[in-house]
């Protein structure tokens, strides 16, 4: 049984840190996985949320709609604070 | 000859464009209406009835050779909160809110604020309470346990970034932690404070009690009744802190509500625990420079399943007061003459003319009971077996805007979207609740502004617009429901009242642009519902809806004087 995570997809340990601390703070489960897609790691995701570094910042995917992601952050605490609020359905907090 | 029947409404203007031939009927050329531009029956009001004149006229390529008025009469809407103007005095408590959306631990907890940077010292004799400044949270773990081991007592946290739950994790998971404090460098080191965080879902218990607080920032019996103010303030919280500091009495500077005089002289509070009086009992309200024919208030209304809900909003001691004017100057008419260079002839009461627009509603004859529900006043019209009784009260659709900005915290513009529009709960970017409780999916994601947010959906086109209320769309849509009770179905029983009752079983026609609201149309069915009335909207000229009742009215009276 896969636990109800958002998936991030990263190697980068600075960013994986940031980012699993935003979650750490909202008590909101993550699974890290290899560098990869923000779409990919959302459809892998139980949550349909996914992570990953993109061109230009930390995208946000979510695994159903437009392929395109639904938020792009160059703060990886901010975009993963974000993510977390998302899979708990609060309120996002200040957006990118 | 052409002629504009012209209703300067508190919120609208409208217009109705018709050509008089003798012995004919008026032939309706165009209905068209705007936002009424200044108060009513103001000079400034004349802009907005020439620019639709205008419109109208360069469309028909023909001028109106007089304007039809009503005898107006405006209405002025606001709403006061007393609790916002009084000076609270938190009775020895120099400190109390609520902080923190994910604060950490559970309970509460009383100690001494100090910096982080203390710690580094020799450990204090009693309970000490760190302030962390903005820093790495695994840096403030570590001097955090740190001071624990070489003997600080430390009781609770307070942390300025958003990391209460990352420290309290690698520091202590049961000691309360509150975070996102952004002032926390403004907080008096060395005073005696106290915190609590309830569970999620929780709202603090120890820090809303007047006693529990005073015990635990060790205020003396005396002064425990003083903290009511300071415990008050944090019902609902889930996580709050609040510091000690001088010694008063506690007691609230309270604002007077102003006072209304009434024609016999006596004085009653316009205050939300007062019902208002009879219509036209009231001549006179403080800080009101006029002479009045009524007036009207009501309270934010309070829902009856949610004790927390109803204490915050009573103790606004908010009150929406709604006031009906005499008016002895005639500048709207003297501006429009001047500007329009043509004839404007006041016709009559803005009643009567709306009687003769709601009976142009196919199937309804001559209207027995007509309820023109606009944005100032709720005027009723009963003529029955030859005999005409005519009625304005004081507060209608204005007054709900005020009474539902004042719950959702916007401006009146927007509240008078909240008013007629549906919301929604974004639950997910794809999930929207209806008030209802129902879901419904959508196709593209929501903005990210709009999820977990309370959201006003536009019927044109499904686009949302977020609310900062933190309220459950069904819980806003009973306030919404009762505020419209609670003025335009009450102003109405106080009109039916002052026309000494309406006829059971008889016709009853609703105008008026708050007659467009099937919310409204419902409260008044329910207000009347004793008196088995048929109950029908009207729709003027067989295509205009409720709206434009005056305006065509004028013509049509007009048109039968001469």
């Amino acid at each position: 049984m896969s636990p109800p995570s958002v998936v991030l997809a990263a190697d980068d340990a600075a960013l994986i840190r940031l980012v699993r601390a935003a979650f750490e703070e909202e008590a909101v489960p993550l699974a890290v996985v290899g560098a990869g897609t923000a779409r990919a790691a959302a459809v892998r995701s139980p949550l349909g949320i996914g992570l990953a570094a993109g061109p230009t910042g930390l995208e946000l995917a979510l695994a159903t709609g437009p392929d395109e992601p639904w938020l792009v952050d160059r703060d990886p605490r901010r975009l993963g604070r974000i993510a977390a609020r998302l899979a708990a359905r609060r309120p996002l907090g200040e957006l990118p | 000859m052409i002629v504009a029947g012209v209703d300067v409404g508190n919120a609208t203007t409208e217009v109705a464009i018709a050509r008089l031939s003798p012995g004919r009927e008026p032939e309706f050329l165009s209905v068209t209406r705007g936002p009424t531009t200044g108060a009513k029956g103001s000079a400034a009001a004349a802009d907005g009835v020439l620019d639709l004149i205008a419109r109208a006229s360069r469309r028909l390529g023909e001028e109106p050779a007089r304007i039809l008025l009503a005898d107006l009469h405006p209405v002025e809407t606001g709403l006061r909160e007393l609790a916002a103007d009084e000076e609270r005095d938190l009775g020895g408590v120099a400190i109390a809110r609520p902080v923190s959306a994910t604060p950490s631990g559970l309970g509460a907890a009383a100690g001494r604020l100090v910096d982080l940077d203390d710690l580094a010292g020799e450990p204090a004799g009693e309970p000490v309470i760190p302030i962390v400044p903005p820093l790495d949270f695994d840096e403030a773990s570590a001097r955090l346990n740190d001071a624990r081991a070489r003997g600080w007592r430390i009781t609770a946290i307070v942390v300025a970034n958003d990391d209460g739950v990352l420290i309290g994790n690698r520091v202590d998971r049961t000691l309360p932690i509150i975070d996102e404090v952004a002032d926390a460098a403004d907080l008096p080191r060395g005073a005696w404070a106290a915190i609590e965080v309830a569970a999620p879902g929780g709202a603090v218990e120890q820090l809303a009690d007047p006693l529990r607080l005073a015990v635990l920032l060790a205020l003396d019996p005396a002064r425990a009744r003083g903290a009511r103010n300071a415990a008050r303030g944090l019902v609902g919280h889930r996580a709050a802190i609040a510091v000690r500091g001088e010694a008063s009495s506690g007691d609230s500077h309270r604002d007077a509500p102003p006072l209304a005089t009434l024609r016999d002289g006596s004085q009653i509070p316009v205050d939300h625990a007062v019902a208002p009086p009879a219509l036209g009992a009231v001549r006179a309200v403080e800080g009101v420079d006029a002479d009045l024919i009524d007036a009207f208030w009501a309270p934010l209304p309070a829902p009856d399943d949610d004790a927390r809900l109803a204490l915050a909003l009573h103790a606004r001691r908010a009150v929406g007061l709604a006031v009906l004017a005499e008016r002895g100057d005639r500048v709207l008419e003297a501006a429009l003459a001047e500007r329009a260079g043509c004839e404007v002839v006041v016709v009559g009461a803005e009643t009567a003319a709306a009687v003769a627009g709601a009976s142009t509603t196919p199937g309804a004859g001559h209207a027995p009971i007509v309820i023109d529900m606009g944005g100032g006043t709720v005027d009723l019209h009963v003529g029955l077996g030859g005999e005409a009784r005519a009625v304005a009260a004081a507060g209608a659709g204005h007054l709900v805007d005020r009474i539902c900005g004042a719950i959702l915290g916007v401006d009146h513009l927007r509240a008078e979207q909240a008013k007629r529009l549906p919301s929604v709960h974004v639950e997910t970017p794809f999930i929207l609740r209806h008030e209802d409780g129902g879901r419904t999916f959508l196709e593209r994601p929501a903005p990210a502004r709009c999820v977990a947010h309370l959201c006003l959906a536009e019927r044109r086109d499904g686009s949302l617009d977020p609310l900062e209320a933190a309220l459950p769309p069904e819980l806003w849509a009973r306030l919404r429901r009762a505020a419209k009770r609670d003025v335009i179905a009450a102003n109405l029983r106080r009109a039916a009242e002052a026309v000494g009752g309406l006829p059971a079983g008889e016709l009853a026609v609703l105008v008026g642009g708050c007659a467009e609201d099937q919310e409204v149309v419902d409260e008044v069915s329910l207000a009347l519902a004793d008196l088995d009335l048929a109950i029908a909207r009207g729709d003027i000229l067989g295509r205009h809806g409720p709206r434009a009742a005056v305006a065509v009215g004028l013509v049509l009276l007009h048109a039968e004087a001469a």
